[in-house]
């Protein structure tokens, strides 16, 4: 990578002069927040997000020293959230296989009145409950690159896959999501 | 992409937008990478223990070992020759009155020279006695045997020190013994 292109070439110059809890120290601050989102949203559970959040921190610490400037600093990072987030998705998955899964939580939102625009408030909540039915590669692919403004080569690196499949997933996903949106409240987007 | 998909990609934008990392949070991650639970890697310490073993076994190959433990016993300047009657093997025969001068040399740190008569009574010991001198490679005893009878000089050797001798030979012999002292013996025959 040519230097200049990573928006985070000053933590990049601390990880090469060996300032590994410095560099650490600074991606917090600085992208601390956003993995945060990003974990409450693929995981919606405070707790556990939590929990990975801290995790991932804690093994960007200590893979800083192997961080070979191939991709943007950040797509880095969310590359380890990323997995960090599958194992933990994984694990309570197989920890709660014999918990029924709520049906009450597919129930059709109330219809907005003739004519009311559907709000974003509950757009936002009708749009979390389809994301949830979305399988993780579609749903990943859409929060990564809307909520946290990945490209989609940043997503290439993330995935391991070329970014025309990522963004053909991306294209089929969308009205998937607005179809499911619009049945759940009935409203048009 | 349609309208609908716009505003949904707006939405997405927003997502979680509410959503703040816990207080500390900072402050956890750092304190959990100065303190790593990770097990340490024991098998570091393997080669540094061989190298630790194997300096010690060097040392104690190269160290220098103590001469064999010998004693010598002669008769003393001055003694007349005794006509016939010869000794039995390894026995000196010295005439009563005369004396002895024993020399002990090699074996280890701590060494004594015990005489006893008729392998009963102490009669001397050196350390202790007067004519008792230490030239750190030897050990010598010079001693008048006036009454007749025969005598046992052992000299000890022991890297700890040695018991005390309580006057007695068997039991001194048994303790010194116990006490894994090496031990050379020479009989005096007084006559």
């Amino acid at each position: 990578m040519v230097r200049g292109e990573d928006p985070d070439h000053d933590i990049v110059q601390l990880i090469h002069r060996g300032e590994l809890c410095a560099a650490l120290t600074s991606l917090m601050q600085r992208h601390g927040t956003a993995v945060y989102r990003y974990c409450r949203e693929e995981l919606h559970d405070r707790t556990l997000a939590d929990d990975v959040h801290q995790q991932i921190f804690i093994q960007a610490h200590r893979d800083l020293g192997r961080f070979g400037g191939r991709s943007t600093l950040r797509t880095w990072l969310f590359a380890i959230a990323r997995h960090r987030v599958l194992d933990a998705a994984k694990s309570r998955r197989r920890a709660q296989a014999h918990i029924e899964e709520d049906e009450a939580a597919d129930a059709v939102d109330p219809t907005p009145p003739p004519g009311e625009r559907l709000d974003d408030a509950r757009l936002q909540l009708a749009m979390i409950r389809c994301l949830h039915k979305l399988g993780e590669h579609a749903r990943g692919a859409l929060v990564l690159r809307y909520q946290q403004g990945l490209t989609f080569d940043d997503l290439a690196v993330i995935y391991g896959e070329k970014p025309g499949t990522l963004q053909a997933r991306v294209m089929r996903s969308l009205p998937a999501l607005r179809r499911c949106i619009e049945a759940r409240t009935g409203a048009r987007l | 992409m349609t309208g609908g998909d716009d505003r949904i990609t707006r939405a997405l934008a927003q997502l979680g937008a509410e959503h703040e990392p816990p207080a500390g949070w900072e402050d956890r991650v750092l304190a959990a990478i100065e303190d790593p639970p990770e097990r340490r890697r024991w098998w570091f310490a393997i080669p540094l223990a061989a190298m630790v073993v194997a300096a010690v076994l060097i040392v104690l190959h190269l160290a220098p070992k103590p001469d064999a433990l010998a004693l010598v016993v002669e008769r003393g300047p001055g003694a007349a020759r005794l006509r016939g009657g010869g000794a039995a093997a390894g026995r000196l025969v010295v005439a009563h009155g005369e004396s002895i001068h024993a020399v002990v040399r090699g074996g280890d740190r701590h060494r004594a020279i015990w005489v006893y008569r008729d392998g009963a009574d102490l009669v001397a010991r050196c350390p202790g006695a007067p004519a008792c001198r230490s030239s750190g490679e030897e050990l010598t005893l010079d001693l008048t045997l006036p009454i007749i009878g025969t005598y046992q000089v052992i000299a000890w050797s022991s890297q700890a020190a040695l018991p005390v001798p309580s006057g007695a030979y068997d039991p001194d012999v048994a303790a010194a013994t116990a006490a894994e002292a090496t031990q050379a013996l020479q009989v005096v025959e007084v006559q």
